[in-house]
């Protein structure tokens, strides 16, 4: 693999695991040997200038690193490059990158063909969405609970409020009047506690994690998945569509929570409400 | 007398509570009738359904059978919509246990019924200032039920009962948690409300003051009236 990143100097570094397994440390030489464009086997001297470690076991047991023009050089293939890696801000502009160099690629009618991270790592993109998944259920069952306990705080609220309603009902309300009454009141409890929770949740997570949960201590050597090292500092992420989107669900778990309360209470039997019956 | 005058009126009235295989008749076909202005006591003891009555005059409670007619109007096939709008116009309700709304002012409280109607604000504070003045409980209109005595608070249920001005007071035991120097002074009120106002009163009680203080008294006994006895 060739490195579209230039080395100012033209250094040779080789793999932690690799100078280790060739017994090498820095100022060696060794040779490197390849099959050039004409399928010749072609050698290379080069120095060990540095030795890095990727965290990678498969990486670090044999990546060496060289100068690209070394490399065009050495295998005959000037100007060549058999990949060319492009590290994005987000995983979110992958798509609009690739439609961007696809779009480019078919007006020059070029060889060349541009892949994501998705295509070019299945195991990772695997991992990834097994991991969306595991997200999805997880959220399923939180909003499962909050809607639960959004009935239940609504429930209890007209159960513990029965006289209270009753007489409303006997001062002159109707029932669809005490059924609007209590599922406008879930509404505003469920808004309510889903903007404070919220503002809980991000005011915890600014004072306490801003700079991200580091899970380092918890591991011996290095987080991995899929041939990619993961960071071990999970860093919290916030974005205003996420917080709309939750928003929103609770509030539409809020709605159908408040639904059954709300007829349960133009159900109420008046004079039992009050404890008006002898 | 014409149907249509009296402020109350029923017609062999049942009602017949059944769960299972019980079945009580609580009320067994009750014919009265209370004229406007009349201070009337349903008197009787535990179970003889002065309250079930009570529930079926204020449309809380539908009857099982027979009808009645409240202010002219037979309220028996009433819609809901229909009978809320007959509560909240015509009929004024006191409750042995208060029952005011415990998150409102007394104020608050006793505007309610005007709020429902549509009332503007300061006029909603006007008649409730002038009653609270009338019914000696002024300068207590922020304070929320809990920190008024049981007293105060069958005050402001009675004000907001008759604030109103509802042609007919429903009033189930509404001494019963007073002693005998509230209880008297509540019934004083009400008798005043009574004269002054011409507001129909009818008691469901145990009150033995109470039901010498009523120019009649309508005994029930196992769901039956056995007398009504007036005094001029």
């Amino acid at each position: 693999m060739v490195l579209a990143k230039p080395a100012a100097t033209p250094p040779r570094e080789i793999a932690a695991g690799l100078a280790e397994r060739l017994g090498l440390e820095t100022g060696d030489r060794f040779v490197l040997t390849a099959q050039d464009a004409s399928g010749e086997i072609v050698g290379q001297m080069a120095r060990v200038i540095g030795i890095f470690r990727t965290g990678l076991p498969e990486a670090d047991e044999g990546l060496v690193q060289i100068p690209l023009e070394t490399a065009r050089e050495w295998l005959g293939v000037p100007g060549a490059v058999t990949s060319v890696d492009l590290l994005l801000d987000s995983s979110r502009s992958v798509r609009p990158v690739l439609r961007s160099l696809d779009a480019s690629r078919a007006e020059r009618s070029d060889a060349v063909r541009a892949i994501g991270w998705r295509e070019s790592n299945p195991e990772l993109d695997a991992a990834v969405r097994m991991d969306d998944w595991t997200d999805y259920v997880f959220h399923v069952v939180l909003f499962a609970i909050a809607g639960l306990t959004i009935i239940n705080t609504i429930l209890m609220s007209v159960m513990q409020r029965t006289r209270e309603f009753g007489v409303m009902r006997a001062l002159g309300l109707n029932r669809g009047e005490v059924g609007r009454l209590v599922f406008t009141e879930g509404m505003l409890l469920t808004l309510a506690s889903g903007v404070v929770g919220m503002l809980i949740g991000l005011a915890v997570v600014w004072l306490f994690f801003r700079n991200g949960i580091d899970f380092s201590s918890m591991m011996s050597g290095e987080m991995t998945a899929a041939g990619t090292v993961i960071d071990p500092v999970i860093v919290p992420e916030f974005r205003l569509v996420q917080v709309a989107e939750s928003l929103l669900f609770v509030f539409a778990v809020g709605t159908a929570a408040s639904i059954y309360p709300a007829w349960r209470a133009t159900r109420l039997d008046l004079a039992q409400a009050m404890k008006f019956a002898e | 007398m014409n149907v249509t005058t009296a402020a109350v009126r029923t017609e062999n009235l049942w009602k017949i509570f059944e769960n299972g295989d019980i079945r009580v008749e609580a009320v067994r076909g009750v014919t009265f009738r209370v004229e406007p202005g009349e201070f009337v006591v349903l008197a009787g003891p535990s179970g003889s359904g002065k309250t079930t009555l009570l529930n079926m005059i204020g449309g809380l409670t539908r009857p099982t059978n027979g009808k009645v007619w409240v202010d002219g109007r037979e309220i028996g096939g009433l819609p809901d919509r229909d009978l809320a709008e007959l509560r909240l116009n015509r009929i004024g309700f006191v409750f042995q246990a208060y029952n005011l709304l415990p998150v409102l002012t007394a104020l608050e409280n006793a505007e309610f019924t005007l709020l429902l109607r549509g009332s503007e604000a300061e006029e909603r504070r006007r008649r409730v200032g002038e009653l609270f003045k009338r019914i000696g409980i002024e300068g207590l209109e922020d304070r929320l039920p809990g920190k008024l005595s049981g007293g105060q608070q069958q005050r402001v249920a009675v004000a907001r009962a008759v604030v109103g001005e509802p042609a007919l007071v429903l009033a189930d035991e509404p001494t019963a948690n007073l002693d005998m120097a509230t209880s008297t002074s509540l019934i004083e009120l009400m008798e005043e409300l009574n004269r002054e106002l011409g507001t129909t009163f009818v008691f469901a009680t145990h009150d033995r003051h109470l039901m010498d203080r009523a120019r009649r008294n309508i005994r029930l006994v196992d769901g039956q009236i056995v007398s009504d006895e007036r005094r001029d």
